[in-house]
């Protein structure tokens, strides 16, 4: 599909097109930092010179609570009512490529047996993502360690480069040219094409090479120090599995009231005490060693036992929210040690 | 692929609750919707998700056997909020149901084997599926061994199948408690001490053991001391679980989801896992 550019000026009527279409999603600040949210024009977006946004799309995808349905009780029986399904569709604007390959992982975890999760595909299948390339990664990123989707995005329907006075545009599925379409684009010419590659190239220069992860993963050692170390620094509070673009686990809880009330799931986390504790008292993640071990496992190892893919995409959201400085690129790099020495 | 809510619980009547025990219960249900009462069926081990509107949801296994149609039995011991919902509630009151959810024991490989049904207390719930699976295709199996123990006489369940256990052809029934009891003619000491005592062959046999984790720890060693394979070996495993269709991800042992990769497991497929249940 061929490229397009676009001027910054002719910016926002494209995106006014596409707020009369869709409901659009795009970043903006909130409390001084930048997350997603619904928005009715260019004015509200932080697009330009955008840092990594602080939180990624998981809620437009899997809400943090969510109901999944209501009832009400009538002496001896019960009435079940579906929660009403979303009608509209829905484009996101300025996705990041890490955050666009997570919902290949989530898609896998939530289909992968049966039955699959109906309200993440409803969602899924009525929104499209125009991408944002990352001109000035973090210090945290790594992730071309883990993946090339940076320069090769996944499940994006358009892929935009900030080319300083004007956007390339790369339209990657139909729907894309479609929204294309809605904008005032012209093709790209060398020029355009030449400056796209010099970006991504710079892009590229500051950020780490591929790692070999997944075949060191599968030896890790269950016993390594690092555990313990782990163990003694974290403090249990979820705040990386939190804000873990590719961490999908949930409790389900009810709220009651007297003739009515609702079931809904909520995000949690294998970093909680409680995810794990058993009515009788048994807990086979009891202390933090486990813990850390099972997030750690959970997207370096399982998942590619399970999925065949890693469970995570370098975003390093959990490397800098960590209060304490856990950085998995560390851990990382001592599980390897071992796994090549092996 | 199934496009329904799988969150959504099929309503179901209790129609039936059995008094085991001072702390268990056997609760008999129906489904409300008669196509899916005609249709529905299930495999022995596996299990499913018991709504109680207005508390939440557990998990108990099926203890009823598929070949017995048109209703679902479980068994559950009060122990925190839902089971103690449970506890509360009369026959006639409408449930949700969420089954059947996932594997079971894979009783074509049994067949023409002599079987070891090896119990603790409410760990017989799983066991009791099978075993009248089993006995209910009485031609397909050789001998049908039950060792059923628990802390006192007052604390097995299922007494009232008892004769029908023992009366079955080419069927033996061993019953043991922890300790001494007046008017107890049947064995005293552990399951896996008794196990010791009874000395199953593992020729041609099969042994299926549930309860307390020790029990199993014990009943595991002694078995292999006896001579047992680990693919000879099965047990129903008990995880938290809150979705049970491997999405919430809390029922994990390294990449395997006891809700949809078990709860049923042979001693060899766990020695393939790593040590965290
Ligand atoms: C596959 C399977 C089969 C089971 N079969 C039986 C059975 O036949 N009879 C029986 O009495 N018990 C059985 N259990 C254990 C039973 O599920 C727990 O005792 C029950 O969930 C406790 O719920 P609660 O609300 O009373 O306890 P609370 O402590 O109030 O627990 C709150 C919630 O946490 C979850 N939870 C807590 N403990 C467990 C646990 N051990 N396993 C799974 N989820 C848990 C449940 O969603 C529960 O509603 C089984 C467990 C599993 C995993
Ligand atoms: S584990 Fe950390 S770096 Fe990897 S996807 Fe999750 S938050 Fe991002
Ligand atoms: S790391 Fe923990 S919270 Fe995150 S997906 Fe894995 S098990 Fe769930
Ligand atoms: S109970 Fe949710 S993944 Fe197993």
């Amino acid at each position: 599909m061929e490229a397009k550019v676009i001027s910054k000026q002719d910016l926002a009527t494209w995106i006014d097109a596409l707020v009369k279409q869709y409901e659009v999603i795009a970043p903006v600040t909130e409390d001084g930092v930048v997350v997603f949210r619904q928005v009715s024009g260019l004015s509200e977006m932080t697009i330009e010179g955008m840092v990594g946004p602080a939180k990624s799309l998981r809620e437009h995808f899997t809400p943090p609570t969510e109901t999944l349905f209501d009832y009400k009780l009538e002496d001896l029986s019960a009435e079940v009512i579906p929660p009403e399904n979303e009608e509209r569709h829905r484009v996101i604007f300025g996705a990041r490529a890490c955050d666009a390959a997570t919902l290949l992982y989530v898609g896998a975890v939530y289909s992968n047996v049966e039955p699959i999760d109906t309200a993440y595909f409803m969602r899924r299948e009525k929104t499209y993502l125009v991408g944002l390339f990352c001109n000035k990664p973090a210090w945290s990123c790594f992730c071309t360690e883990v993946g090339d989707f940076l320069t090769n995005p996944v499940a994006m329907d358009v892929y935009l480069t900030d080319l300083g006075n004007r956007y390339y545009a790369e339209p990657l599925t139909p729907k894309g040219e479609e929204l294309i379409g809605l904008g005032n684009f012209r093709p790209a010419d060398e020029n355009d094409k030449v400056a796209n590659e010099e970006i991504r190239q710079k892009a590229l220069e500051r950020l780490p090479k591929r790692a070999e992860h997944e075949t060191a993963c599968l030896s890790y050692d269950w016993d390594h120090p690092v555990w313990t170390e782990l163990a003694k620094k974290c403090l249990s509070c979820g705040a990386c599995a939190f804000l873990c673009p590719t961490c999908h686990c949930f409790d389900i809880q009810e709220h009651p009231k007297l003739k009515k009330g609702s079931r809904y799931r909520c995000w949690d986390t294998c970093q909680f005490e409680k995810f794990t504790l058993m009515a009788s008292g048994h807990n086979p993640r009891e202390t933090r060693k486990e813990r850390t071990r099972q997030r750690v496992f959970h997207k370096f190892k399982y998942s590619q036992e399970r999925y065949c893919m890693l469970g995570c995409v370098g975003c390093g959201r959990c490397i800098a929210a960590c209060p304490v400085n856990i950085d998995i690129r560390r851990v990382l790099e001592e599980l390897e040690k071992t796994a090549v020495a092996k | 692929m199934r496009i329904e809510n799988p969150y959504i619980p099929k309503l179901a009547t209790i129609e039936k609750i059995i008094t085991e025990t001072w702390d268990t219960k056997t609760f008999r249900a129906v489904f409300k919707d008669e196509e899916l009462r005609e249709s529905f069926t299930y495999e022995p081990g596996q299990f499913q998700e018991v709504s109680v509107f207005g508390v939440g949801e557990a998990p108990f296994c099926l203890t009823s056997s598929p070949t017995r149609k048109g209703f679902v039995e479980f068994s559950v011991k009060k122990i925190g909020s839902v089971t103690s919902a449970l506890h509360e509630i009369d026959e006639g009151a409408t449930i949700g149901i969420r089954a059947p959810l996932g594997n079971w024991f894979p009783y074509e490989e049994f067949k023409g084997k002599d079987l070891w049904f090896i119990g603790g207390g409410i760990g017989m719930a799983p066991l009791r599926s099978l075993l009248n699976f089993c006995l209910d295709n009485r031609k397909d199996y050789g001998k049908v061994n039950i060792i059923y123990g628990a802390r006192s006489s007052g604390d097995l369940c299922f007494t009232y199948e008892f004769d029908e256990w023992q009366n079955s052809p080419n069927t033996e029934l061993f019953l043991t408690i922890d300790k001494e009891e007046e008017r107890w003619n049947k064995n005293v000491g552990f399951v896996p001490a008794y196990v010791m005592d009874l000395k199953p062959s593992p020729k041609n046999a099969i042994a299926i053991t549930c309860g307390p984790p020790i029990m199993i720890k014990f009943t595991l060693q002694n078995l292999k001391e006896l001579g047992f394979e680990d693919n000879q070996i099965w047990t129903t495993l008990e995880m938290k679980m809150k979705c049970g269709i491997g999405k919430c991800g809390r029922c994990n042992i390294g990449p395997k989801y006891v809700c949809v990769d078990g709860p049923v497991f042979s001693y060899a497929q766990l020695k393939e896992l790593p040590p965290e249940y």
